[in-house]
C-alpha cells in the first residue's frame, strides 16, 4: 500500500531516491493538499468575514466548513475550534489567556513532563510560576507517574514525544486531576492516531497542521465550550469585535473572538483537505503500516554497534509512535546527518527543541531522529541502515 | 569499487601562530581536534566549499592558498583531500559550528593534542613547508594509517 500512497506525494517524483525520515519535523504534502492551495488562490481568493460579494462569500463558506471538518476529526463541536498559526501560537495564547482571565492562581503551579518541546515550556515559565513539576521518564522512556501535584493549576503536556515517540497516558492523568486545567499538545500524534477530545476530557488541545500533511502557518486550538465563553482573547484586532467605541470595545463570541486579523485562509482550506486525505486511508491502516515499520526500524538499528536508542522497548503502538532517536558512540549526530544528507536520506540531528530531555534525562547534547509516516516503506529503512554503516566507516578514519 | 570522496581540509592560522580546530568525538580516540572542511558537494568547486565552511566560523576570509593534495586509500573509501591554508582574514570566530566547539590552538601544542592520524602527518608539513605537498596515504582494514608516500 505504501507505494500507492507515496505516489500521491509529488516531492518523491521530483526528488528521485529521496528517503524522507523527518516527518516529525514536518510532513510532506499530498497533491490534493497542494491543489487545494492553488484552487483557492486561482479561483476564489478573497478575504473572509468581510466582503458581501460572491468570492468572499465562497471563501468564508469554505473557511467555516473547515471548522466543521476539524471538529468532526477530533470529536469536538465547530464552535470549539480556533485557527492559529500553529501549536506554538496556541500554547502561548492559552497561557496568557488563562492568566489574564483570572482562571489560575498568581503565581500558578504548573505540571509539565520531562519530554516537553520548548513551545510547551517557555510560555509557562513566562508566567513566573510558583512551581513547575516535571513528570519524569522511567528507564524504558515511558511516563508512568500520573500523580500531579494536588494543587496544580495547570497540567500541560505533549500527547506524544517528538524525540522518543512515547505516548503519554494523558487520559489517566487528566481524569485523576480534575482541578487542573489540561492543555494537550497533540502536534506529534495527530497524524498517527485517532484523537477524541471528549474521550480525553481535555480542556485545551492544539496541533500544527504542517505535521498533518497540511501547509505551514495553520494550526488548531480546541477549547472546551464552557471555558471558551469566559476566556479572554489572546490577540486583539480586526475581525474579532462586537463593537468598538472611542472609550472601549466589546468582543465577538465563540471562535471569532480568538481570531483577530486576517487568517491563513488558503492553508485552513488545505488543512481540511489533509484531514480528508487521512480519512481516505483511515487510522487503522496508518497505524498498521507505521507500527510494522517502527518494529522493523528497531530491529535493523540493533545491527549497529555502539548505538544508544532512546525509545521504549517491548511496547506496542499504543505506547509509542514511530519516532526513534539514537546516538552512535563516537560520532557526532550532526556529522551522521550530514553524511546521510549526501545520500539523500533526511533525518534530523540536534536537541529537537527538547533541551531539558537531552541534557537532564538522556545526558547528551544532541541525538539523531528517524520518524516515520504513511509514505515510508522498508526500503527507506534499509537505506538508512546502509547509510549509518557508511557513516561509521567514514568517521573511523 | 571504493566510494570516492573529494573533501577539503582548511587550516586557518592567526598572527599568534594558532590554528582554528573543531572539537569532535571520535569512534576510537575519544575527543579529537580536526581542521574545518568537508565533502565537496554536487556542483560545488573546492574554493566554494572553502568559502561555505569559513562562513560558519564567522570569519571574513580574504585570501586562501591551496597547499596540498593528499589521496587516502582505505578498504572501502578513497578520499581526495584538498588542503587549504588561510592566513588573511578579519573578524571574530563564533563559539561553535553545528554543535562542535571551535578552538584556537597553538601550533607548538599540535603534538600534544589528539589529531586524527593522517592530520598528524600532514598538518606540520602544510603549516611549515613553503612547497606544495602531494602524497598518498594507505590505511589497513582497521583504518590504521600504515603507509605514507609523498612526491
Ligand atoms: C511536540 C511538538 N510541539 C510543538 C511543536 C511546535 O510546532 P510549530 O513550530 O508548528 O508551532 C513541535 C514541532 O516540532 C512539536 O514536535
Amino acid at each position: 500500500m505504501n507505494n500507492n500512497i507515496k505516489n500521491q506525494f509529488p516531492i518523491f517524483s521530483k526528488n528521485k531516491g529521496l528517503v524522507y525520515l523527518d516527518s516529525a519535523s514536518t510532513s510532506q504534502k499530498p497533491k490534493v493538499v497542494i491543489d487545494k492551495l492553488v484552487e483557492f488562490y486561482t479561483e476564489y481568493n478573497s478575504n473572509v468575514h468581510r466582503g458581501l460579494y460572491p468570492l468572499s462569500e465562497k471563501a468564508t463558506d469554505e473557511y467555516e466548513k473547515v471548522r466543521e471538518t476539524i471538529a468532526k476529526f477530533i470529536n469536538a463541536e465547530p464552535n470549539e475550534i480556533i485557527f492559529t498559526s500553529g501549536a506554538t501560537e496556541a500554547i502561548n495564547g492559552v497561557s496568557r489567556s488563562l492568566y489574564s482571565s483570572g482562571f489560575i492562581n498568581v503565581p500558578p503551579k504548573i505540571t509539565l513532563t520531562d519530554l516537553e518541546h520548548h513551545s510547551n515550556v517557555l510560555p509557562w515559565q513566562d508566567l513566573q510560576p510558583e512551581m513547575i513539576q516535571y513528570l519524569g521518564l522511567d528507564d524504558n522512556y515511558l511516563i508512568n507517574d500520573t500523580k500531579i501535584f494536588k494543587d496544580s493549576d495547570i497540567f500541560a503536556s505533549i500527547h506524544a514525544s517528538n524525540v522518543t515517540g512515547t505516548i503519554i497516558p494523558i487520559k489517566e492523568i487528566i481524569t485523576s486531576n480534575e482541578n487542573a486545567y489540561s492543555i494537550i499538545d497533540a502536534t506529534q500524534s495527530i497524524a498517527h492516531m485517532k484523537i477524541d477530545v471528549k474521550d480525553l476530557d481535555v480542556d485545551f488541545l492544539t496541533f500544527s497542521g504542517h505535521k498533518l500533511f497540511a501547509p505551514t502557518g495553520i494550526g488548531v486550538l480546541y477549547i472546551k465550550e464552557e471555558i471558551m465563553k469566559e476566556l479572554n482573547p489572546f490577540k486583539l484586532g480586526g475581525g474579532m469585535i462586537d463593537e468598538v467605541t472611542r472609550n472601549g470595545s466589546t468582543y465577538a463570541s465563540g471562535p471569532t473572538k480568538f481570531e483577530a486579523g486576517t487568517p491563513n485562509i488558503a492553508a485552513a482550506i488545505a488543512l481540511a483537505e489533509a484531514v480528508r486525505f487521512i480519512d481516505s486511508i483511515g487510522f487503522e491502516e496508518i497505524k498498521l503500516s507505521e507500527e510494522r515499520l517502527r518494529l522493523y526500524l528497531l530491529e535493523r538499528l540493533d545491527e549497529i554497534e555502539n548505538i544508544e536508542i532512546y525509545h521504549p522497548k517491548n511496547v506496542t503502538g499504543k505506547e509509542a509512535l514511530a519516532v526513534v532517536s539514537f546516538n552512535i558512540e563516537g560520532i557526532h549526530s550532526h556529522d551522521i546527518s550530514a553524511y546521510l544528507g549526501e545520500k539523500n536520506i533526511c533525518v534530523r540531528a540536534g536537541h529537537h527543541c527538547t533541551q531539558i530531555l537531552h541534557r537532564d534525562v538522556l545526558n547528551v547534547p544532541a541525538s539523531l531522529r528517524a520518524s516515520i509516516s504513511v509514505y515510508n516503506n522498508e526500503e527507506d529503512i534499509a537505506k538508512l541502515i546502509e547509510g549509518l554503516k557508511g557513516a561509521i566507516k567514514i568517521y573511523k578514519k | 569499487m571504493r566510494e570516492i570522496r573529494p573533501e577539503t581540509v582548511i587550516f586557518i592560522r592567526n598572527n599568534k601562530n594558532e590554528i582554528l580546530l573543531v572539537e569532535k568525538p571520535h569512534l576510537h580516540y575519544g575527543e579529537i581536534y580536526i581542521p574545518l572542511g568537508d565533502l565537496v558537494k554536487d556542483s560545488e568547486s573546492t574554493f566554494e566549499n572553502v568559502r561555505r565552511n569559513c562562513l560558519t566560523t564567522g570569519l571574513e576570509i580574504a585570501d586562501t592558498k591551496l597547499k596540498g593534495l593528499v589521496t587516502e586509500v582505505s578498504k572501502d573509501i578513497q578520499w581526495h583531500l584538498f588542503i587549504y591554508l588561510i592566513e588573511d582574514f578579519k573578524g571574530e570566530t563564533t563559539k561553535d559550528v553545528e554543535g562542535h566547539k571551535l578552538q584556537w590552538i597553538s601550533i607548538v601544542k599540535l603534538d600534544e593534542i589528539a589529531l586524527p592520524q593522517a592530520d598528524k602527518v600532514y598538518a606540520p608539513i602544510i603549516l611549515s613547508s613553503p612547497d606544495f605537498y602531494e602524497a598518498k596515504y594507505t590505511f589497513d582494514d582497521d583504518m590504521k594509517l600504515v603507509k605514507t608516500e609523498s612526491i
